[in-house]
């Protein structure tokens, strides 16, 4: 069985947000997702960095998009989830399940 | 409906201090979020971090280039620091006090002896005194390509630590001894001699405090073309 590393932490929110969001996935509405469910500023400079961490580790690809003059005439750059990515997202859910269930203080939103 | 300037400097700085294959779409999310509404402090507030983290992960990626990229900025300004008192001696010329004075006293005083500073700045030298550092960050950008602003900024911030010692001025009495790192011409050798510092004011370290890196990273700005993005093996 091939060994995988770790996702990080914020790599693992990028990938979760990029998931979520399907097709249309690029900078700017991946660190609004993540802003949105952590109550976090996001630097969209380092959703980017962390997406071509991903991309260089095989979890997500890449695809250049339309340049609008709203942007200056940058194109985008959308990206989406490999099938590696999608099954290393689920064996960071199931580890996260299994640990999380045993923490018995985390449970019912105690303080 | 007209539409909104992107802030022209933060703009300029984004184009050269962020090593990323993802710059230009960078940019062009910045520009997009700030003409639907985002404010200019949040411009700067991206653009400031996008730099820093940029240039991190690229350190952590090619940390030997950083660390060349430093002891470079050394050997530069140490050559400069020479040059000047060469000239100085020669001809009488207080071109001293062109160059940074700091690590180039203490390596003055190592190396032909004596004892106590011969820099007396002046106001209009504080001006002049840039130039050399301005020109090491562009040298250093010039060497190192698309590696530039990770390297410049590891530079200034390198530099940031050796000058504070003229800080200690400011905290320190008169003749107190500082450490100075000074290097040996010709032998290479390294050593941190304590040499007795003559108060210069605070005005003057302070500027200088500041000067040193803002001016490397300025030079290694200047010098950095903006390029085709990085493409990533």
């Amino acid at each position: 069985m091939a060994r995988s590393e770790f996702l990080g932490g914020f790599e693992l929110l990028v990938l979760l947000a990029l998931i979520r969001l399907g097709d249309e996935a690029y900078g700017v509405p991946i660190s609004e997702a993540i802003e949105e469910s952590s109550g976090r500023d996001v630097a969209i400079g380092s959703v980017y960095i962390t997406l071509d961490r991903l991309e260089r580790k095989g979890l997500v690809v890449s695809r250049l998009g339309e340049a609008t003059p709203e942007r200056g005439g940058r194109a985008k750059t959308y990206f989406k989830p490999t099938a590696k990515g999608l099954r290393e997202a689920k064996q960071a859910q199931r580890t996260l399940m299994t640990l999380w269930n045993s923490v018995p203080q985390l449970e019912g939103g105690a303080a | 409906m007209s539409v909104r300037r992107v802030p022209p400097l933060a703009t300029w700085l984004l184009e050269r201090a962020v090593v990323a294959s993802c710059k230009e779409t960078l940019v062009g999310d910045l520009s997009e979020q700030f003409r639907q509404g985002r404010s200019t402090a949040w411009y700067w507030r991206q653009t400031l971090r996008a730099i820093v983290v940029c240039a991190v992960d690229d350190v952590q990626r090619q940390t030997g280039l950083a660390v060349l990229a430093v002891g470079l900025s050394y050997i530069l300004l140490v050559a400069a620091g020479y040059a000047a008192s060469a000239i100085h001696d020669a001809s009488g010329i207080p071109v001293w006090n062109w160059t940074v004075n700091h690590g180039f006293d203490g390596m003055r005083v190592w190396w032909f002896g004596g004892s106590g500073a011969r820099y007396q700045p002046t106001n209009p030298m504080l001006v002049v005194q840039a130039c050399v550092p301005v020109l090491v960050g562009w040298a250093i950008a010039r060497l190192f390509g698309s590696r530039a602003p990770a390297t410049v900024l590891c530079c200034a911030a390198f530099w940031t630590c050796v000058v504070s010692t003229s800080m200690l001025r400011w905290l320190t009495l008169d003749g107190t001894p500082v450490p100075i790192v000074a290097l040996h011409p010709w032998s290479g050798a390294a050593a941190i001699k304590f040499i007795p510092m003559v108060n210069t004011g605070r005005f003057f370290a302070l500027m200088n405090f500041l000067l040193v890196p803002f001016s490397i990273f300025l030079g290694g700005m200047l010098g950095r073309a903006p390029t085709a993005p990085l493409e990533h093996s």
